[in-house]
This record gives C-alpha cells, structure tokens and sequence, in this order.
C-alpha cells in the first residue's frame, strides 16, 4: 500500500510543482501582494493584519480546490481508469491526492510565511509558528472541502465555480475580511456554522495576546469540520464508486 | 447578406455554446448576487452615509466584468483545439473577421449575463445607477469590451496562453479590482505607489464615475473612464491587426 500511494504521491508532486509551478508561485505570491496593500494601508498607526490573513485563508482555500482539479484532469483524461485497472486501489488513490494537496498546502502557507518574516520583516502581531497551526488546521478543513467537491462533480468548469462560491462565501461570511463582531444577529448566528469563523476567532485570539494553549476549543472546532466533510467526500465518492462499478 | 447570415450564425454559436457550458454562465451571472447580497448583509452596519447593497451592488457587477477574459481565452482555445480556424479560413473567413465578430459575440454575451445581477440590484437592493441606468450598463460593458479585446490578443501571441490566465486570474483580478475598492471602500493616501497603482485599476475609476454621478450628478469621471476603456479595446484590437500582418509576411 505505501508504495503505491508513494508512487502516486511523486508523480502527483511533480505533475503539480513542476508543470503547474506557475499556478501555484501565483497562488503563494497574491497574499503577500495583499499584505503589502495592507501595509501599503496602514494609516494612523492601525496594522491591517487581521484583514492579511484573512485574506491569506481566501487564498489557501483558492489553492487547495486548484491541487485537487488534478483528480478531476485524470478522470477527463481516464488516466484514472487506467491507474485503477493497475493494482492500485480508490483509496490509495484519493490517498496520494489528498497528501500531495496536503504537501503543496503547507509548503504554500511556509511560503508565505517566510516571505513576511524575512523578506517582507513584516510584524503581523502574531507569532509565526502559532499561526502556522491555524493556518494549518483551516488549510485541513480547505482540502476536506476540495475532496467534497471532487467528489460532488467531476467536471473542471463546475468545480471552479464551486470552489469561488465557497471560498468568497466561506471568507466574506467567516469574517476574513470584517469582523463577525461587526455583522448583524442573524449572520453572527450563521458564521458559527462556516469553519473560517473559528480560524479567525482563533487569530483574534493570538493577536489579542492569547498562547496557542488557549484556543484549542477553535481548533477542535476546525478538526470537526475537516473530518465532517472528509466523511461525506468518502460517502459520496463510495456510493459513485460503486455506480461506476455496478 | 452573406456576411451577415455567417455572423449571425457564429454570434448565435457563441451564445449558444457558452450557456450550454452553464458552470460559467451561472458563475458570472449569480456570484455577483451572492457576493452582493452576503457582503451587503455582513456589513449592513459598517456603512454611514451610503448603504452598503448600494455600494456592493455598483462594486461587485463591475468586478466581474473582468473575467470575462475567461470566457473568451477558454472558446478561443476551444476553438483553436478543434480545428474551427482551419475551417473559417477554408469559409473564406478571415482570422481578423473571426475576432471582431467574437468581441461583438462576447460582447452581447456578457451584456446577457450582467442583466440579471443588474435587474436583482436595481429591484431587490434598490442601487441607484444613475437618471439613466443604461448609461451606467453601457460603462460596464465597456470594460467588459477591454477584458474581451484583451483576451483575443492575448490568445493570439501568447502560446502558453493558460499561465498567463492563471497569472491574470490569480493576481491581476484580486489585486486591481482589490484597489478598486471591490471588498470595501480603500484610502491609499498614506502610500503613494498604492496610490499610482489604485490610479491604473480600470475598476477603480469605473466604480468612482458610477459613484460620482449617482450622488452628485458629476458624469466627468465616468466620461473619462469610458474613453479610457474604448480607447485601450481599440488599441488591443489593432494589436491583433498588427498581430495579423506580421503573421502574414512571416507565412
């Protein structure tokens, strides 16, 4: 089993950081452009942080969806068929997959991150390793949400709208770019049920001065929701499975 | 008459096409609603002065005009992939006809697909655009005819047309139509290369005009936007002619 789903994960990675380097070099590049804007901002002494970051999840959300249209490409291109004709098993596969966006994920947000640090010497209010683990675990969530659209449609034009709807939607209404603070009631009381809420809850935390032990109830919170989705990716991609099959 | 019949018919193939491919259509015509409606409701309070479905409602139709550079880049590819120059060429089609036919197409094809976040915005959010609300659908269209002309040169001398896409899509759109207030009014008067770059979004001076004129009846700025967007679908047209020429003396 590890060395199919090493196999794949290779060729995954090459297919993704060498041919679609582009993609993903803009997919890293536009946050800190938005940082920069921010900081660009910053008037009367007030940092634009929060604002950056959020702006930062909208991206890794972007990018998770972009990593996983490559299931999409084998399935068009029946590359997909012809692996599971091999010994190779669903699960591996959608394994490999899930690692491969897992590796680009964190390699992005590390970018990110070391361009702020050191390039950037931006102070973002926040420590880099604590933000590491929120942007992390909200990057779990953005890849369970990704496997859930690979699995709900197998067109490439449908799950790019998908993937805006949901990632503007998720950003906007988890307060990435307002504070949920400022909204109305009603939409307070929906944001508790959008995972980026408590990503951004748990950054409000950090910037507050909060230590990582603190906010663990929003990373449990964030763990649930990747798992959620997981689940019903699974559920769905097994019941099409077995239609394909049958 | 002939001429006439062979447009018509490859406007009607556009059209046709591009809804058949629903995923796109329904993305360019309902994220501008649901963005308007969730970033109006989100910040209902956070608006003094004007009300936020108002500004929205100006900010988010303008903002996705500007991919209207995938819809064209993606048909113009589609068409290249499956031999549909060879045989307008063959039609006695030239490539030049080809492309002004398809930046009308496109054209009509985006006024179709603003339509309903327009009607939605003027009835349900109650956006004023202006005493003549045409006036302000004929702006927007006007930079959706600089996306279009953009694309088609861009499809034509660029081969690895779909980096550069990523490039635009990823970067370019965020940035520019972030600088033009697409996610909330900005002030870049604390940076003045912000402030140059907020100056040479096509977005910013669109939204500005439109602001501009509903509230204080002021039609300068929108004037000068229109003219900036004509004149750069002009230069990008001729870019293709050029493009043209060249490939003829090359041939």
């Amino acid at each position: 089993m590890l060395e199919h789903v090493w196999l794949l994960l290779k060729n995954n990675l090459k297919n993704n950081l060498l041919k679609r380097y582009l993609s993903f070099i803009c997919m890293s590049i536009s946050p800190i452009l938005i940082v920069i804007l921010f900081c660009g901002m910053e008037t009367k002494g007030v940092t634009h942080g929060r604002t950056a970051l959020g702006f930062l999840i909208m991206f890794i959300f972007f990018k998770a969806f972009s990593s996983m249209e490559r299931v999409i490409d084998d399935r068009y291109y029946n590359i997909y068929g012809r692996i599971l004709t091999s010994s190779i098993k669903v699960y591996e596969y959608y394994l490999a997959s899930i690692l491969c966006a897992t590796v680009i994920m964190v390699f992005q947000i590390l970018v990110c991150l070391f361009s702020l640090k050191y390039i950037l010497r931006l102070n973002l209010g926040v420590g880099y390793i604590n933000l590491f683990i929120v942007l992390f675990f909200i990057g779990m969530v953005a890849l369970s949400v990704a496997t859930l659209g690979i699995c709900i449609t197998s067109n490439y034009d449908k799950l790019n709208v998908i993937s805006y709807f949901i990632s503007m939607g998720f950003s906007i209404l988890g307060g990435c770019y307002f504070s949920v603070q400022d909204m109305p009631l009603v939409v307070q009381k929906i944001a508790c049920f959008i995972p980026t809420t408590w990503a951004m809850e748990g950054i409000d935390k950090l910037l507050l001065g909060y230590r990582i032990n603190k906010i663990w109830a929003d990373i449990l919170m964030m763990i649930l929701f990747s798992l959620t989705f997981f689940v019903l990716g699974v559920y769905i991609a097994r019941k099409s499975e077995r239609i394909r099959v049958n | 008459m002939n001429i006439m019949r062979q447009v018509l018919m490859m406007w009607k193939r556009i059209i046709i096409g591009n809804f058949r491919k629903t995923p796109w259509t329904i993305f360019l015509s309902f994220l501008p609603i649901f963005l308007m409606i969730i970033l109006g409701m989100t910040t209902k309070n956070s608006f003094t002065g004007i009300s936020s479905f108002q500004y929205y409602g100006v900010v988010q139709i303008t903002f996705m005009a500007l991919y209207n550079i995938t819809t064209c880049v993606n048909y113009v590819k589609e068409d290249e992939r499956i031999g549909v120059l060879y045989r307008l060429r063959m039609a006695r089609i030239s490539s030049l006809k080809y492309y002004i036919i398809n930046l009308f197409g496109f054209l009509f094809l985006s006024a179709l697909v603003t339509l309903p976040s327009f009607v939605v915005s003027i009835r349900f959010l109650g956006t004023k655009w202006g005493n003549v609300p045409a006036f302000s659908y004929i702006c927007i269209l006007s930079l959706s005819a600089v996306m279009i002309s953009f694309g088609l040169l861009l499809t034509k001398i660029v081969n690895n047309v779909w980096s550069i896409l990523d490039i635009i899509n990823t970067i370019i759109i965020p940035f520019m139509s972030y600088l033009g207030g697409a996610f909330g009014p900005n002030s870049f008067d604390s940076s003045p290369v912000l402030k140059l770059l907020s100056n040479m979004s096509l977005v910013k001076w669109l939204n500005e005009g439109i602001f501009s004129m509903v509230y204080r009846n002021d039609y300068s700025i929108i004037i000068i936007s229109l003219i900036i967007n004509l004149s750069l679908t002009f230069i990008f047209m001729m870019g293709l002619v050029i493009g043209r020429e060249v490939e003829n003396k090359l041939c």
